[in-house]
């Protein structure tokens, strides 16, 4: 008995040591689970909080890249709205006032472009009427998908996490396929699911497929930037240019569907053997 | 009562420089430098492993909350505090001094890299490898572990050489 007692007291520092590690491995089996967001996301008021008050900081380099970007895409949108206009005045009779698209502007005030799983921390939260599944977009093109909201700041799982998927579709074929990321470079993604028997080519433009109600239809993605089909293989291996240059991101906007309860409440009753995002 | 006072001043200042300054780096898309983890290493030589492996299980969390990064600085940091027990009485066997801190000056050049390049590589391989969730890519984990180790181990060093000063 007391050598089973002093055997415990010699190994209680490997038993402490077996515990926490545990509890850490748990965790990282868990990382996907909502619950080990809530827990460990950085959309938790502490770690909001330093974020954010490191961004007012921060922010100040950045701000005569994010002034160009803005004002390019400021002249952007212009032009847009005198497209449209030029629309509407042929049309008007049959135009409902009933956008279904909304945006809410937010700020990336936290994130991270060299790991493997990275998130970006936003400062606009469910009060701003953020909540989980809605899509992210910037002036470049897509940044990713909303995982978590808190009351003023919101998670978002972005195109450069091993976990993301979104639907996209070929510009020239609009065959669809998945946009997925394998690590390595911020800059480059892959395209998964596109058949040898379409024709790829380089340079060709990558857009969101509209599928599923978190992306509207045909925000810029990328621009393939390498093709590769070997013999054995029934699906290319597609490289992909991503728009969105995630070292520099700063403003975004929120995708707001204003009928997405409705689609959701329609897909409950039906699987839909989807691709995704 | 004064130690301990520094020693948690040490603790809060690495975790702030950590998340706030040094998450931020991001040489070639992968250099990013570890400093927070000097404070196990300046840990007084006999410190309570207990305690030590507490302070590194909370460490771990803080960062890994900043990080969205759950459960892989707890496994890698709590495994630094508690090798380092061992390690000591490994790489530094012919110590006679006692309770004293493990620094740069106080152990000389040579018996310092001894005790702290193993312990910060072994502390980024599990990182890594924990952060991969997997080997298929293990060269390129372990790539990546020993470039982050050579960039930490710079910024230890230099910490230890301008506080001398």
């Amino acid at each position: 008995m007391r050598n089973l007692i002093g055997f415990l007291i010699k190994i209680a520092p490997l038993l402490l040591f077996i515990f926490f590690e545990t509890i850490a491995v748990v965790m990282m089996v868990q990382r996907s689970t909502y619950h080990n967001y809530v827990i460990t996301s950085s959309a938790n008021v502490m770690a909001g909080g330093v974020y954010e008050a490191t961004n007012s900081v921060t922010s100040y380099f950045s701000l005569d890249t994010d002034n160009e970007q803005l004002a390019i895409e400021n002249s952007n949108l212009k032009n847009e709205i005198e497209t449209l206009k030029a629309m509407i005045v042929d049309s008007l009779d049959s135009i409902k006032s009933d956008p279904l698209i909304s945006y809410i502007p937010a700020k990336v005030i936290g994130g991270s472009v060299n790991k493997l799983d990275n998130y970006l921390t936003l400062n606009k939260g469910t009060d701003d009427g953020v909540r989980p599944d809605m899509g992210v977009v910037c002036g470049e093109g897509v940044v990713g998908i909303v995982v978590t909201a808190s009351e003023h700041f919101c998670t978002v799982l972005p195109i450069i996490n091993s976990e993301s998927k979104i639907s996209c579709r070929l510009d020239s074929s609009k065959s669809l396929c998945s946009l997925i990321w394998h690590g390595f470079s911020p800059s480059y993604a892959h395209l998964e699911e596109v058949p040898r028997h379409i024709v790829v080519t380089k340079g060709e433009k990558v857009y969101t497929s509209g599928f599923s109600y978190i992306f509207p239809e045909g925000v810029p993605v990328g621009t393939v930037d390498d093709v590769e089909l070997k013999e054995s293989d029934s699906f290319y291996k597609i490289k992909v240019k991503l728009n969105t240059s995630f070292y520099t991101i700063s403003y975004v906007n929120v995708v707001n569907f204003s009928r997405i309860d409705e689609l959701k409440q329609l897909n409950t009753g039906v699987k839909v053997n989807g691709q995704g995002h | 009562m004064d130690k301990v006072i520094r020693y948690i001043v040490l603790f809060v200042a690495l975790f702030l420089i950590q998340v706030v300054v040094l998450c931020n780096i991001d040489y070639f898309g992968f250099i990013c430098p570890y400093v927070y983890i000097l404070f196990f290493l300046a840990l007084p030589i006999g410190f309570n492993i207990y305690g030590a492996m507490g302070l590194a299980f909370l460490m771990g969390l803080l960062i890994d909350i900043f990080g969205n990064t759950p459960g892989v600085h707890i496994a890698s940091t709590v495994l630094l505090a508690f090798v380092r027990d061992y390690w000591i009485d490994i790489a530094l066997p012919n110590n006679d001094i006692g309770k004293v801190e493990p620094s740069l000056a106080k152990l000389g050049i040579s018996n310092f890299l001894r005790y702290a390049v193993p312990l910060v590589l072994a502390h980024h391989l599990i990182l890594f490898f924990a952060e991969s969730w997997s080997f298929v890519d293990a060269w390129f984990a372990t790539l990546k572990a020993i470039a982050n180790a050579i960039v930490t181990m710079l910024f230890i060093v230099s910490y230890y050489l301008l506080k001398e000063k």
